[in-house]
């Protein structure tokens, strides 16, 4: 294996890896892992989409403009990250930023007809919206 | 040597006189000894059976035929605190919106032991209790037994209050489906719900 296709292999399993602390609520080790594969692929949008959703779950008010960057820089990389316009939508609704928060989590719908929280965010759109549909 | 198997087996019997029993028959309603809820558990079903004074005082699990084939489940966790699935390190946060609180309840339960093949069916808003919820309806395998897992969760005040129904896919899971919609509909919390559209019933 060459050693730019063992660097798409690892940088898969960092990222999963990344994905596993998050859920287990290690940010530390999380935010290292995707860190480190960031660092390596600086045009991939993935790890910067993984680093935003490390700083939205983490919860502390402290990063939520990590957050907000990092999915900014995740969704310039890829328009079509849904997950990237989900997360986005989530803290600019935190922040207060209603409009952005429709915007932004109505592309998710719109690039992830089939997601199975489909029906939560539409029901947090609707409620963005005044209840209108 | 007789002298000590004679003590220890009136030891034995010592333990076996004041040792509450783990199951015991659902009453009606049911109210964990800490809780501020109350449910109307399943006829003919069984209780664990919980020292009040216990760290899961304010946890219910009732079951019928033991609960690796069906467990009904009710448990709060106090804002600040880790979700309580697993080993997740992830705290309810005040002010989470349903979408947030499903999230998290879903992370909880990757980090569950012997669990693997996690998959969200379904993440949607739902009533309980009449406040605003959400229902998580996802799949897994158990040490390699495939289960089906419905639960309910609501932010009410500081606590998470989460009621869910696990059974294996196949079989179980359809046959006391309708059982944990008729628990869930019996859902209580104490205190006046917000003023709100009435309660819709969800469906499992």
């Amino acid at each position: 294996m060459g050693r730019e296709a063992y660097g798409r292999q690892a940088a898969g399993v960092l990222l999963e890896a990344a994905r596993t602390e998050l859920a287990g609520g290690r940010y530390r080790a999380a935010r290292a892992l995707a860190g480190r594969h960031a660092e390596q692929n600086p045009g991939d949008a993935r790890p910067q989409l993984t680093l935003a959703e490390i700083d939205r779950r983490e919860g502390d008010p402290a990063r939520q403009d990590e957050a907000l960057a990092g999915y900014r820089r995740a969704l310039a990389l890829d328009p079509s990250a849904a997950e990237g316009w989900r997360g986005l939508g989530l803290v600019l609704k935190r922040r207060g930023d209603l409009p952005g928060a429709r915007d932004a989590l109505a592309r998710y719908l719109a690039l992830a007809p089939q997601a199975t929280d489909r029906a939560m965010i539409a029901a947090e759109l609707r409620a963005l919206s005044g209840g209108v549909p | 040597m007789r002298h000590l198997a004679a003590v220890s087996l009136l030891a034995v019997l010592a333990g076996c006189a004041t040792t509450r029993p783990a199951w015991v028959p659902t009453e009606e309603p049911l109210q964990a000894a800490g809780a501020s809820y109350s449910v109307q558990a399943p006829a003919g079903w069984m209780r664990r059976n919980v020292d009040s004074k216990s760290s899961e005082a304010d946890a219910l699990v009732v079951t019928r035929d033991g609960t690796a084939l069906q467990k009904i489940a009710c448990s709060s966790v106090e804002v600040g605190k880790p979700v309580g699935f697993g080993t997740s390190k992830r705290t309810v946060e005040a002010g989470m919106s349903p979408a947030e609180l499903g999230e998290l309840v879903l992370d909880g339960l990757r980090t569950e032991g012997g669990i693997t093949d996690l998959q969200a069916v379904e993440t949607a808003p739902a009533r309980l209790a009449e406040r605003d919820g959400f229902h998580l309806l996802t799949t897994f395998r158990d040490h390699g037994l495939a289960k089906r897992a419905s639960l309910f969760g609501v932010l009410e005040g500081r606590r998470l209050y989460l009621l869910y129904y696990v059974a294996p896919e196949r079989l179980y899971f359809e046959r006391d489906r309708s059982t944990f919609v008729d628990v869930v509909r019996s859902f209580k919390l104490k205190g006046a719900p917000p003023a709100k559209a009435p309660a819709q019933v969800p469906a499992a």
